[in-house]
Parts: C-alpha cells; sequence; structure tokens
C-alpha cells in the first residue's frame, strides 16, 4: 500500500523558536533568499507578541510550509509535470530540473508564501555546501518549496525539522498505517488544517 | 607581512592569498564571496567519500547541547542531533556554522592603525610574534613603574566554558602567575549570593526529568522557554503527566505564555510576597515544625546585646567540633558550636546534640532565631503585601495553596529576581519560605534553575601556577571608580592596562558609554582575544584570533544534568586562531614564567580535571573513556534527586539560614557596606532605588525596563549574521499598547529608547503581556546592530553593596518616535 506521509505539530508543545525552520535551511543547503518552513506567531501584530489585555493574552505558534495535499491544485496547473504527487510517498515534489519557473503553481496554492521562485542568483553566506550530500541543487529562475525531506525518507529518517523540534513537538507518519504515531495522535486529539476551506486535504496537522 | 587595510578589504584580499596555508581546504581557494553553487560543482562527487563524523559540544550559557558534526573537504558542513542525546541542536548551535566561517572572526593578530581612534575600524596586520611582543613589553614596563595590579584580566562568562581552553581554564594558570588584577565580572550573581547565604546550592538540584514526579512547577524569576529552550521538553512532559505550571511574573513570558497559571506581580517585589507567605504560614501553623526546628537556624540563640549568635567558645570555652563536610571538597569542617536552649536542662545546649531544643527562650539575655524571624515579619500583612507587591487576594490564597507540604513542589528559580538591586534579598526570602515546607529532596520536591553547577568542581585545581602566585579580584562594577580616583578603599591602585577573553564589556555589559569613557579611554593598551570582532575587539588596540568550538578539543562539564561531555577537533584552526591554552603558553614563555605555567601539559590537565574528583574516580570517567562514550553521567541514580538527606546545606551549621549574624558582601567593592549590616541578617524588603515605584527616576522615566533572553543568541553570539539572527534580526522593545499611546509611538516604528545615561533605537512591537508602566526587550544586540546608540547605553551600573551584581532590570526609561538623527 502506498503512503500517506504527514507532519503533525503539537501546538501545546510548540514554543515558536524557529529550529525547524534553521534545521531546514541547513539540512536542505537553502539559499539565503529562500525559507521553506518560517513559524508564525498567533497572537498579536509582531512576531513572538501575544493578542488580548495584560492579564488576559493568547499566543500560540504555527510553523509552517508545503501542506503536501491530497488535492494539490499545484500539481494540476503546474505546465511540465515538475511539481508532482509521489505515488509511493504521498509528498508533493516539486523538480527543479523540469521546473520552467512559469509560477502557476505560486498563483495556484492557497497558501501563500510555501514556495519561492527564485528570481536572483542563489547567494549563501558560507562558500561551500552546507547540509546534506542529497540536498537539492538550487537555481535561478525556479520554484523551489519544502520536499518533506524526501532524501531523508528514503534513506528512513524523518524530515528534517521533524528531527531538529528540541521541544519535541512535530511528528512525522504514514497515516495510511493506524498504528502510527500520526494516525493515534489524530484519532485522539483536537486538530485543525490550514484553509481547509479550500479543500485541498492538507498534509500538515496542528494539535490544538 | 605588513598591510594597511581597512576590515572589509582585509577580509577580501585575505580569503584569497594568505589563508591557504592555514586552512589546508578547498575553501581557501575560492575566492569570497562566490556562491556555493561554484564551489558544489567543483567538488562535485568529492563530498561524500570524504565526510567525516564528529562530535562536538556547545559551551554557550544555555543548554551546553552535544551533536554530530560532519566534516566535508576540510569544512564543516553539517551538524545534526546526536540520536543518542537527550537535546535536539537548536536554531542558535546550526547557526554555529555560518560564525565560524563569517567575515567577522579574527583571522590574524591585529593592531590598530597608529593615529586612528579605538572603535575606527582600522587595524593593521601583524605576526603573532609582533603581537606577543608589543603586549609583554608593556605589561612587563606597567609592572615595574606601578606593580603587577596595575595589569588588568577581564573574562566574560558565556562564550567559553571548555574545562582546558574556556575562561577557567589554563589561561587563567598564566593570569594567576603574573598576579594581575581579575575583574570580577559581576553578573547573575545576585540570587546565588541569597541563596548561599540561606543554604540552598543549584549544585545540588535535581535532574529536570524529575519535574514529571512535581505537582506544581513554581517559577520565581526564570524563564526557559525562551532563555534554555531544550529545558521546555521537560516541563511539557511534566504538564502532559499532570503538574502544573504556575509564574510568577510581572509579564507575559514565554514561559508564561505555557503555564497553567499566571500570577501578575508588580516588578522586583518578591522578597514582599515571599515574607508575605512565610507569615502566612507561621501564622496558621501550616509550617512544617520538624523540618524547621530540626533543619534550620530557628532554635540557635542570638544575644540580644549585639545580635551575635551565643557559641559554645564563648558559653562555656567548648573546644570546636566537627562540622558539615565543606560542600566543595567534602572534607568535615571545624565550627564553633552555636548555642539552643535545652527544653529538658533549661541551659544554652549545643546545636548539634542537643535534643530537645526549644523553639523560644525564657532567658532574657537570649532571643532564638525563630522568635526574632517572627518578628521580622509581623509587618507582611496581606493589605501590605497586595499593595506593595500588586498581587491579587486570589492569586495570594492560590500561591499559599500550592506551597502547602502536601504538594510536591518544583521550585525553580533563574536569574531574574537577582538582577535587581534587592534581588539579594529576593532569594535569601525565597530560602526562607522553603524553610518553611521543607518542600524539597524527594521525587517531585527540588528546587534549581537551569544548570547541575556541580559540573564547575571539574578541573581548575591547575589553575593554581606552580609560582603561588594569584590574581587578585575586583569588581567590574568598581572599575570606574578606581580609574577616577586612582584608588580601591581608600588606597593607591593605578591601572594602566586591559586584556579581555572572550568577553563582552560593552554590548553585554552595563552602562557602555561610561564603561568607554571612563574605564576603556583611560587605558594604555586593551587586549582582546576572541573569534570574532566583537564590539569590545573593535574598541582594542590588539586583537588575537582564537579558536571557535570545531577547532579544538576540550571537555565540557556544565550540564542540565549531572554529566560530562567531550567536544572533538573537528578541523584544523582556521588562519592563524590559538587555542586558548597555547596563548597562555606562549605568553607564559614570553612573560618569562614558563616554569610557572608551561610545566603542566594537557595531560596532566586532563588528569587533575577527573583524577581528583572523587564522582569522576567512582564513575570510571577520564579522558579516554570519556573519548570513547562521549558523554558520561558522574552520578549513578538516574534521574538524580538533590538534597536528599537535608542535612547538607552550605552553611556552618548544614541547616538553612534566616538569620545571619555577620552577613558578608559576596565580594569587596567601594561600596559602604556597613550602612546596611544590620538589613543583612534576615531578609527583608526594601523598595529598588530606580525601578521602585517611587522612585525619584520615575517621574521623568516613566517605564521600568527588563530584559529577556533572546531565543535566537546566546549573549552576543549571532550578530554577524546568521540563520538564528534572521529568525529576529532587529531591536525590538515590547511596549503596551495602552503605553504607546500613552507616549506617541506606534506598533513597528523605530522608536528612541533612553535614559540619564544613553540612548538606543529599537523597533516597537506592541505587547498586551507587558505590564502597563514596563517594557521589556530581547538582549543580544551588538552596537553594529542598531540604527543608533546601543542595549548596553541604557542600562545601569548601579548597583547593591552585598550582591555586588549588575542590577540589569532595576532600570527605566522613556521613549519617544525616533527622529532618524544618528547620535554618538
Amino acid at each position: 500500500m502506498s503512503k500517506k506521509y504527514a507532519i503533525v505539530v503539537d501546538k501545546k508543545r510548540c514554543i515558536g523558536c524557529s529550529s525547524c525552520a534553521v534545521a531546514c535551511k541547513l539540512e536542505n543547503n537553502i539559499p539565503d533568499q529562500i525559507w521553506y518552513k518560517k513559524v508564525r506567531t498567533i497572537g498579536g501584530m509582531q512576531p513572538l507578541t501575544p493578542a488580548g489585555v495584560y492579564g488576559d493574552c493568547t499566543m500560540t505558534f504555527e510553523p509552517w510550509s508545503c501542506n503536501h495535499c491530497d488535492n494539490a491544485p499545484c500539481v494540476e496547473v503546474c505546465p511540465t509535470g515538475a511539481t508532482f504527487k509521489d505515488e509511493e510517498t504521498g509528498i508533493v515534489m516539486q523538480d527543479i530540473e523540469t521546473c520552467i519557473g512559469c509560477g502557476s503553481c505560486l498563483t495556484a496554492c492557497p497558501y501563500e508564501g510555501v514556495r519561492t521562485l527564485l528570481e536572483d542568483e542563489p547567494m549563501w553566506r558560507v562558500d561551500f555546501p552546507v547540509g546534506a550530500v542529497e540536498a537539492p541543487a538550487h537555481i535561478a529562475g525556479k520554484v523551489e518549496k519544502c520536499n518533506m525531506c524526501a532524501h531523508r525518507i528514503a534513506k528512513g529518517d524523518v524530515p528534517a525539522c521533524v528531527e531538529g523540534c528540541p521541544a519535541r513537538a512535530m511528528f512525522f507518519g504514514d497515516l495510511n498505517d493506524p498504528e502510527s504515531k500520526v494516525s493515534e495522535l489524530l484519532a485522539t486529539r483536537e486538530y485543525y488544517v490550514l484553509q481547509p476551506e479550500a479543500g485541498t486535504n492538507p498534509n500538515v496537522y496542528y494539535l490544538v | 607581512m605588513r598591510e594597511s587595510l581597512t576590515r572589509r578589504s582585509f577580509v577580501k584580499v585575505a580569503g584569497a592569498a594568505a589563508a591557504t596555508a592555514a586552512l589546508g581546504s578547498k575553501l581557501a581557494s575560492q575566492e569570497f564571496g562566490l556562491g556555493n553553487l561554484a564551489v558544489n560543482e567543483a567538488l562535485a562527487g568529492e563530498a561524500e567519500a570524504e565526510e567525516q563524523e564528529f562530535t562536538c559540544t556547545c559551551s554557550w550559557s544555555c543548554s551546553f547541547c552535544q551533536y554530530n558534526i560532519y566534516v566535508r573537504n576540510g569544512n564543516v558542513s553539517h551538524m545534526l542531533p546526536k540520536p543518542d542525546f537527550t537535546y535536539r541542536t537548536c536554531l542558535k548551535g546550526r547557526s554555529r556554522i555560518q560564525r565560524a566561517y563569517s567575515e567577522a572572526r579574527v583571522r590574524y593578530p591585529m593592531k590598530r592603525v597608529d593615529g586612528t581612534p579605538r572603535g575606527g575600524g582600522e587595524w593593521e596586520r601583524i605576526t603573532w610574534d609582533e603581537a606577543v611582543k608589543i603586549i609583554v613589553d608593556q605589561w612587563k614596563k606597567t609592572e615595574e613603574e606601578f606593580g603587577p595590579l596595575a595589569n588588568t584580566y577581564y573574562q566574560g562568562g558565556g562564550g567559553a566554558q571548555g574545562s582546558l581552553n574556556g575562561n577557567a581554564g589554563l589561561i587563567m594558570r598564566l593570569f594567576n602567575a603574573l598576579g594581575c588584577t581579575k575583574w570580577d565580572y559581576s553578573f547573575d550573581a545576585a540570587t546565588n549570593t541569597g541563596l548561599t547565604r540561606g543554604g540552598i546550592q543549584w549544585f545540588d538540584q535535581s535532574e529536570p526529568q524529575d519535574f514529571v514526579n512535581s505537582d506544581y512547577i513554581l517559577f520565581l524569576g526564570g524563564n526557559p522557554v525562551g532563555a534554555q529552550i531544550q529545558m521546555w521538553q521537560h516541563l511539557a512532559n511534566a504538564q502532559e503527566a499532570g503538574a502544573k505550571i504556575v509564574c510568577v511574573d510581572p509579564l507575559y513570558s514565554p514561559t508564561v505564555n505555557k503555564a497553567d497559571k499566571w500570577i501578575p506581580v508588580k516588578p522586583g517585589c518578591d522578597t514582599a510576597l515571599y515574607l508575605g507567605i512565610i507569615k502566612r504560614f507561621i501564622d496558621e501553623g501550616t509550617y512544617d515544625a520538624d523540618f524547621v526546628l530540626n533543619h534550620t537556624c530557628a532554635p540557635f540563640l542570638i544575644k540580644k546585646e549585639d545580635g551575635m549568635y551565643l557559641r559554645g567558645g564563648e558559653y562555656c570555652n567548648e573546644p570546636l567540633h566537627v562540622g558539615p563536610p565543606f560542600w566543595v571538597t567534602g572534607i568535615p569542617t571545624e565550627i564553633d558550636p552555636i548555642m539552643v536552649w535545652n527544653e529538658e536542662t533549661g541551659q544554652p545546649d549545643f546545636f548539634d546534640t542537643c535534643e530537645h531544643p526549644a523553639w523560644s527562650c525564657p532567658d532574657d539575655q537570649y532571643v532564638t532565631a525563630w522568635d526574632m524571624f517572627k518578628e521580622h515579619v509581623q509587618e507582611w500583612t496581606l493589605d501590605k503585601v497586595m499593595e506593595v507587591t500588586g498581587i491579587s487576594e486570589e492569586d495570594f490564597d492560590y500561591l499559599y495553596d500550592v506551597l502547602q507540604p502536601e504538594h510536591k513542589v518544583a521550585h525553580y528559580i533563574n536569574f531574574g529576581t537577582g538582577a535587581y538591586e534587592n534581588g539579594l534579598h529576593a532569594a535569601y526570602a525565597m530560602t526562607a519560605m522553603i524553610a518553611m515546607t521543607g518542600n524539597f529532596g524527594e521525587p517531585g520536591r527540588s528546587v534549581g534553575g537551569f544548570d547541575a553547577m556541580y559540573g564547575n568542581f571539574f578541573g581548575h585545581a591547575l589553575t593554581a601556577p606552580s609560582n603561588g602566585k594569584a590574581c587578585k579580584a575586583v569588581t567590574w562594577l568598581a572599575a570606574a571608580d578606581i580609574m577616577n580616583s586612582g584608588t580601591l578603599q581608600g588606597e593607591p591602585y593605578p591601572i594602566k592596562n586591559l586584556w579581555v577573553s572572550h568577553g563582552g564589556l560593552i554590548g553585554g555589559s552595563v552602562n557602555s558609554n561610561r564603561v568607554k569613557h571612563e574605564i576603556l579611554d583611560k587605558m594604555e593598551l586593551i587586549v582582546c582575544q576572541d573569534p570574532f570582532l566583537t564590539d569590545t575587539a573593535r574598541y582594542s588596540d590588539i586583537v588575537l584570533p582564537v579558536t571557535d568550538m570545531y577547532e579544538f578539543m576540550d571537555v565540557v562539564p556544565l550540564s542540565h544534568e549531572k554529566n560530562v561531555r567531550i567536544s572533538e577537533k573537528c578541523i584544523e584552526p582556521l588562519f592563524e586562531a590559538k587555542t586558548d591554552s597555547e596563548i597562555a603558553r606562549i605568553f607564559g614563555e614570553a612573560f618569562g614564567l614558563a616554569d610557572a605555567v608551561c610545566d603542566v601539559t594537557d595531560e596532566d590537565w586532563w588528569k587533575g580535571t577527573f583524577d581528583d574528583v572523587p564522582a569522576a574516580v567512582e564513575n570510571g570517567i577520564t579522558l579516554e573513556t570519556l573519548k570513547e562514550n562521549k558523554i558520561m553521567r558522574y552520578v549513578k541514580e538516574e534521574p538524580y534527586i538533590g538534597n536528599k538527606d537535608c542535612k547538607n546545606f552550605i552553611t556552618e551549621t548544614g541547616r538553612l539560614m534566616f538569620y545571619v549574624d555577620a552577613p558578608a558582601p559576596r565580594t569587596p567593592s567601594n561600596y559602604d557596606i556597613q550602612a546596611v549590616f544590620d538589613r543583612e541578617k534576615m531578609p527583608t524588603y526594601f523598595e529598588n532605588k530606580i525601578s521602585g515605584e517611587h522612585s525619584e527616576y520615575a517621574e521623568e522615566f516613566p517605564l521600568v525596563c527588563i530584559s529577556w533572553r533572546n531565543p535566537s543568541r546566546v549573549h552576543m553570539t549571532q550578530y554577524m549574521g546568521t540563520w538564528a539572527s534572521d529568525v529576529m534580526p532587529e531591536p525590538t522593545l515590547f511596549v503596551n499598547p495602552e503605553d504607546a499611546a500613552k507616549y506617541g509611538v506606534e506598533d513597528g516604528q523605530d522608536i528612541k529608547v533612553y535614559n540619564w545615561l544613553g540612548h538606543c533605537v529599537m523597533k516597537c512591537a506592541y505587547h498586551p503581556g507587558m505590564r502597563p508602566g514596563m517594557t521589556c526587550y530581547y538582549k543580544g544586540y551588538t552596537e553594529t546592530e542598531t540604527k543608533s546608540g546601543s542595549q548596553g547605553a541604557i542600562t545601569t551600573d548601579y548597583a547593591d553593596a552585598y550582591a555586588v551584581n549588575c542590577s540589569f532590570f532595576d532600570n527605566r526609561v522613556a521613549i519617544e518616535p525616533w527622529d532618524g538623527i544618528v547620535e554618538e
């Protein structure tokens, strides 16, 4: 049976530290202009500020990236097949070799900001490649996004963001396996997904 | 080779020309500024074959994490969490790669160009030999003319805490051998001083894996979710297991955000709160009477005539008794026993042998510490506590209920309360409050903070040089007075030179304008040894390049847990950087002190580190076994539970104290200690001079201003631009929207934050969790990162005479929109 890989974020445990985002940056040797993953504060207007009044404040965090949707609009609109749903894993892959940088996926995706068209030459702070040996290539004029660290999953590892969470707030696994930790969490905890009204059936879940 | 270059062009030339020999890696052949894609292609296929795995350990002041490092083609290229390690490499740790190879690295010894001002950024590259000669000539000349104490040494805290190469490592053997002045950095010391006066020690705290056994985890001036993010997993586990997190805090901190209960209070008033809780325990008789009578100073007799304890020697010529073992060495002490009133005999008796000590003394010459203390706390009625601290009656009742002995409470205290003028008393009063409940020493019942500081005991004996000399410690907070007056405590004390090792005197310190103009500007020679061109290095005359973590082997003994960890050398030192121990030996030779400094080899150091520490011997820890295992515990019990027998508190009697008859300041200073001597005997609330509600500063500077540890950097560590600093790139002041409206500033706007000491431009961020009248910023931004001014420039250097500690939070500011003008 094919897999349906998912990432589950426990918002009770997430502290918004962005270690997941930086783990992703390093693992994938991501250029300075791009982040595959970021952490959003649900609260005040600025990062790490709450909503409310003194004595009664609320603040939670949402690490967000590509949602690896079951009904992925980006896949449907991609003219070259560079964006495709991997049948084995359920991961929405982005193949930089066949991407022509037309930006159709950027327009079609309801989750603004999860992918980036690298307009200029990629830049890095250090002058040698870092991260995994299998880190993806980065080429000007192409669109990039989270591939759920497919190179790590292929070796039996979890995505870098999940491994790099000091709060142990992120979980990775196969939702087609009812015994998996992620299946168990979704069966026992209340959760939501981002923009369910878009009908994309995303595979990133937030436990409340 | 002698070049006169600006920093930027210097870096470029250096990258191409001079680095090759030092690096021996592919990096060196690349021009700086090339994207790594080009390198990627050039090295394609080679990378995999050459990858080597190492184990490294951060020695920053957060969680001291160990992780795996991967080296390809001579470059540190990847780092991943160590699968069997509790903590997972955070954003700061991962950013070390960018930091190590950044343009902010000091690559060669450098000398400020003659005729240019300090901080002007004009450097001339010199050789190590030249640097050594300049420094040694100046220090020798100064010693001949003014004596050895005119040469001074300052070391920072958080940057380098390895055993051999950290600030408590072999470098101290050099400075001790020179017999120079060592500036006591006087940070984060009030809490420890208050706890120590009361008798509680962080060194014996329970391991954080024990939090799951608690009913409540009570935060009293701690914010680990922001400051030591790795600690959070243990707290989250405890919460999932049913423990309630309770935070007493004036602000909605990152930890409060995760708490089950927030008890908001006014800033700097914790002492009053604890004294009120103690009074309630006494009034209602709910304290743990057995613990108070047998493990505290309660029955000790105080002579009414002079306030001193009655002792066996004075009372009946009693010879010295064997006291509790000294907590550092385990060697038994000798004490003149304090007397108690024996209820059976109706006479004074020795505290350590009397089986029937009385709570009160009928003899009019004496009063028990218990009766004295009871009287002392009587003024702290609920009404008064509510007025002073701002706590609600409901919250006071809640806190009193939490602290009842039937609840298993983990008391978590860090440096927050200690950052006020009255911080020593907050910790002393907290000790007294916990003395009422005896709520520790069992699973789920504990007192502690972020660091099981027992690791401090590994090594360091060899910092004592063979010539028998030692540095003289003088508080940094007295430096400006000494420089201005030329005296310390009335005696002449000329100072001419300063050598800084891994320290942030400007950015990380207090009152940086005063530091520059009244201390640094008066020095004849400022030397800074650091891997990075920090604010302090930029203001120096000579900068010496030091290795970063990947470039040397060391042992890191500090930890949240009872273990020591190896940090392996992964690559050769970059450029001309040297380790601290190499620098100690080079200068030991050059000063003619080889016999006193260089007679200790690395092998001797490691032998001393482990062979002299009973816990290491008992657990088979040697450098060899540690190299093999990477991490080793120095206790067998897991998790370790501290203070188990409640008999070895770190006071002369082994008991907790809430009355001390001869209080002593933490370290000598120019402050007037006699004026407040009597106040120091018992935990006492007094209003903070600056942040207090009735402060003379309040009208002109209406906002109390404190800081939080920055979750994206430890101290100033990410100033050069890294992934971690990208997450929080700008100095930001959190302002309650009500206060913002009152002072005419808006969310997202650049604002001028200022007081009588200086100013700093920060971004305004609305934050309703700020107590109205209070603001807070994330620490750790250098002068090069602000649009004008600096965070150090708005921080006071005013301090309590007994704590002798930087009162970072005892501070006030005013705010206004920034006019865009950069001021000096």
